[in-house]
């Protein structure tokens, strides 16, 4: 596994070699002609190397397409992604990206080491057991090793599934609100814990949340978005140093930071009508139930 | 009525001490007195019913025979099993690689899945002559859609975030299809698989009615002719055993491999399609004319691959030619629709009565939830019978005429969508049960305004599959033993050797299949569309 660590053992900066992602003059639609929908339009973003940035902004504002579009998931309208200026697929293949899902996404069938190993045989890489065990112990996961999805809490099949992305050694991470999911609780220790593997891993990183306090207390950079269809807003520094801690939560930067970025996304105000998201469908009746099923599975 | 007990647990409640297992032992033995008691006294003597104990002994007696049968048959049907389930297995596993084939895979395997039966036999018997060929290619051509159907969707049935972990990585299809839909899919394969077992031996006993010289098919067949009466039910209660034996197997041996039970599954929901009206007209049409094309090509291609005598081997342009070409064209059509008229004037009736009165008794069995539980597992295994093979028997109980016909085509589409309504009305998310709950809401209430919206996609796919399956009901009947309709005229002309009339008797019935299940599909988008919108995705 390449050694990419941000900070050696005195805690100082490395130089090292993490890729620039560029996302330029973006459109993204959906759909055809009548029910067509613009997700984002003229998107512009970069990802300086070695750097985390948090994408933050209203439901349904194109923020989890921006990183579909990085991670090779969905392709651009009109405009391109590069990374170190290749196209997404290329790089992918080599286990250079890697991406957490909102619900883990972790095979049912496989233990929580066969999870974190399938990383590994899909980027056609050999199995690397030692390097499989160290990941499982990184993430608080030891003596769980043998244990199938279903047997773990939200929190810890978060966890694999960090363990999971960490396993290829990728250059590029992209969070696509990994704890969505989960209690708030283990948001909150989950927060804590993932500055110090980011940081001791090393890598370009894109977190997309909901979250105000996630987004300042994992990133270098929070940028704001506006909703549908998607452009940035504000584009807000977070001078808080490296590696995070959980007393920084506390820590006047920390809540002058939240502020502006609560500003920016025009929460927090009194008077009612802010229009944070399209007004919802009114509910059915009855719950849709997956046809899959052919209704009755 | 006291609402909320009603609806939820009430009856769980009433019956504490009685488990399950209890009530259902108790439903079989009362079913079987009833049948003892009614065998001997009511119908004594009526050459309809024996009695189970008369089949008991009539099956000691002849161990040794049905034995040596049922060895035959099971060997063909295991085959047929095999072969059909492993080309499923490859045409699935085609789709799911080629995203654009598999529209025209299902549409294919729909029209195969249409074919009758009972007409193709003859047909295989000529090309293959004596031995297990037909039966075989009928046990495998029985089996291959309900496996390759549950399959599609269970490789469908994957959380979007799998494949997307798998393309992630730069990775396409078929590493998606190794790591993450293959594995998937189990507890569908099983779903499937257990179908299969009894429409195997089904397809066996139907190639072994069409000129075997071993097998119980050919033992039904004599039974039939004398009238044995307590043989003819020996046989089905063989059959029926057996089949049950492999459909409880086979769940059995996928508990094992996937946790928890398989779903059951009767079709594919039709796949959604958000183009704008005009644009999913012609690609409607194309789709039809390309199916079409490809259907009649493969036809021909077989034909002339296996270099089939053209004497037995008709292509399509022969039965073009002997329904619209020749100066006898005309009475040949008017032959063929007159026994398809006969043919269906029973066999529509029988399919709506079987349609509602299953719709009906799952209802009732919902509001009577302790009748649910004790006849509910027999009608599952009731719906595993070769019903076919039971067809003989009721021609015997109600006669060669129109009823008879009736009940057999009822009671083939009565189990299935009794079944699949059953599951479907239990399918109703809890909150929506607990919230009719909570406004003390009765049980007929929550049936009809939310039980029955969840139930409607399941109906309508046993509805979908209960056509085909109702075709070749009524025409096996009639080749048997009514001497009505097109399967007689299908039987006649195998005797007789006149292959241009049973070709196209078997296209003719083939589109009406076709057509069928393409009617219920297009009332099933209409009435979803209408009453339970938010099952249209």
């Amino acid at each position: 596994m390449p050694d990419h660590r941000l900070f050696d053992a005195e805690g100082r900066p490395r130089p090292v070699s993490l890729p620039e992602v560029r996302v330029a003059d973006v459109t993204k639609r959906f759909g055809r002609r009548k029910s067509e929908v613009v997700a984002l339009d003229g998107f512009d973003l970069t990802l300086a190397p070695g750097t985390m940035t948090a994408l933050v902004g209203p439901s349904g504002c194109g923020k989890s397409t921006v990183l579909r579009m990085i991670a090779g998931l969905d392709r651009a309208t009109s405009g391109g992604v590069t990374i170190d200026g290749q196209p997404p697929g290329a790089v992918n293949r080599r286990g250079e990206v890697a991406v957490a899902f909102q619900d883990a996404a972790l095979l049912p069938w496989r233990t929580v080491e066969a999870n974190i190993a399938l990383a590994r045989q899909l980027a056609g890489q050999d199995r690397a057991d030692e390097l499989v065990a160290n990941l499982i112990m990184m993430v608080g996961l030891a003596g769980f090793e043998r244990a199938r999805p279903a047997e773990l809490s939200g929190g810890m099949r978060q966890r694999a599934a960090i363990a999971r992305c960490l396993a290829t050694g990728p250059r590029l991470l992209l969070l696509d609100e990994p704890f969505g999911a989960v209690d708030e609780l283990t948001r909150r220790r989950l927060n804590i814990e993932l500055p110090r593997l980011w940081e001791e891993h090393g890598a370009t990183g894109l977190l997309v949340t909901h979250s105000i306090p996630e987004a300042v207390l994992l990133a270098d950079e929070v940028v704001v978005m506006s909703p549908r269809p998607g452009r940035v807003i504000a584009r807000i520094p977070v001078p808080l140093s490296r590696p995070r801690n959980a007393a920084q939560l506390k820590s006047q930067t920390f809540l002058e930071v939240a502020d502006r970025v609560a500003e920016a996304l025009g929460v927090d105000r009194d008077e009612p009508g802010v229009p944070l998201q399209p007004a919802a469908a009114p509910m059915p009746a009855i719950p849709r139930i997956k046809l899959a099923a052919g209704g009755a599975g | 009525m006291t609402a909320i007990t009603e609806g939820a647990s009430g009856s769980r409640q009433r019956f504490p001490a009685l488990p399950g297992w209890a009530i259902t032992t108790a439903g079989i033995v009362a079913f079987l007195l009833l049948w003892e008691v009614v065998a001997r006294t009511l119908l004594a003597g009526s050459y309809i019913i024996a009695a189970p104990s008369e089949i008991v002994a009539r099956i000691d007696e002849g161990a040794a025979l049905y034995g040596r049968a049922l060895r035959t048959t099971l060997w063909a049907a295991l085959l047929g099993f095999l072969i059909g389930n492993a080309t499923a297995i490859l045409l699935a596993g085609v789709a799911s690689l080629a995203a654009r084939a598999e529209r025209l895979v299902q549409a294919l395997a729909l029209v195969v899945f249409c074919l009758p039966l009972v007409a193709t036999g003859p047909i295989l018997r000529v090309i293959f002559g004596p031995g297990i060929g037909p039966q075989v290619t009928l046990a495998a051509l029985a089996v291959y859609y309900t496996t390759l159907i549950p399959l599609l969707v269970g490789f469908k049935a994957v959380p979007s975030s799998w494949p997307d972990l798998v393309a992630s990585y730069g990775r396409g299809r078929f590493q998606t299809l190794i790591h993450v839909r293959a594995r998937a899919s189990i507890p569908y394969l099983v779903a499937g698989l257990q179908i299969a077992a009894p429409a195997a031996f089904l397809g066996a006993m139907v190639g072994e009615f069409t000129g075997a010289e071993r097998g119980l098919g050919v033992l039904t067949i004599q039974a039939i002719r004398t009238l044995d009466v307590a043989g003819t039910w020996a046989i089905a209660v063989i059959a029926t055993v057996t089949s049950i034996a492999g459909y409880v197997a086979i769940g059995w041996v996928g508990k094992r491999f996937s946790h928890g039970a398989p779903p059951v599954l009767l079709a594919a929901p039709p796949t959604p399609d958000r183009s704008a009206p005009g644009r999913r007209i012609v690609t409607g049409v194309l789709a039809v004319v390309l199916t079409t094309v490809v259907a009649i090509g493969l036809w021909w291609a077989l034909l002339e691959l296996f270099d089939l005598h053209p004497f037995f081997a008709k292509r399509p342009s022969d039965v073009w030619n002997y329904l619209f070409n020749l100066p006898a064209s005309g009475a040949n059509r008017e032959r063929v629709l007159s026994a398809l008229a006969e043919t269906l004037s029973v066999t529509v009736p029988g399919y709506i009565a079987g349609l509602v009165i299953g719709f009906l008794a799952a209802c009732l069995f919902e509001l009577y939830p302790a009748a649910g539980r004790a006849a509910t597992p027999i009608a599952i295994a009731l719906r595993s019978i070769p019903i076919i093979a039971t067809a003989p028997l009721i021609v015997l109980a109600f006669g060669r005429g129109a009823f008879g016909m009736l009940i057999i085509v009822g009671t083939l589409t009565f189990f299935p969508t009794l079944v699949a309504v059953a599951q479907g009305l239990r399918q109703t998310p809890g909150q929506v049960v607990d919230l009719f709950g909570v406004y003390r809401a009765g049980g007929v209430r929550t049936l009809v305004t939310a039980r029955i919206p969840s139930a409607l996609p399941a109906f309508f796919a046993a509805a979908r599959m209960a056509v085909p399956a109702a075709v070749l009901a009524a025409t096996v009947a009639e080749w048997l033993a009514t001497g009505t309709g097109i399967g007689n005229l299908m039987a006649l002309t195998a005797s007789t050797s006149a292959y241009n009339l049973l070709w196209s008797c078997v296209v003719v019935l083939t589109l009406v299949s076709v057509a069928g299940y393409g009617l219920v599909a297009l009332v099933e988008r209409y009435v979803l569309h209408r009453f339970a919108p938010e099952q249209l995705r």
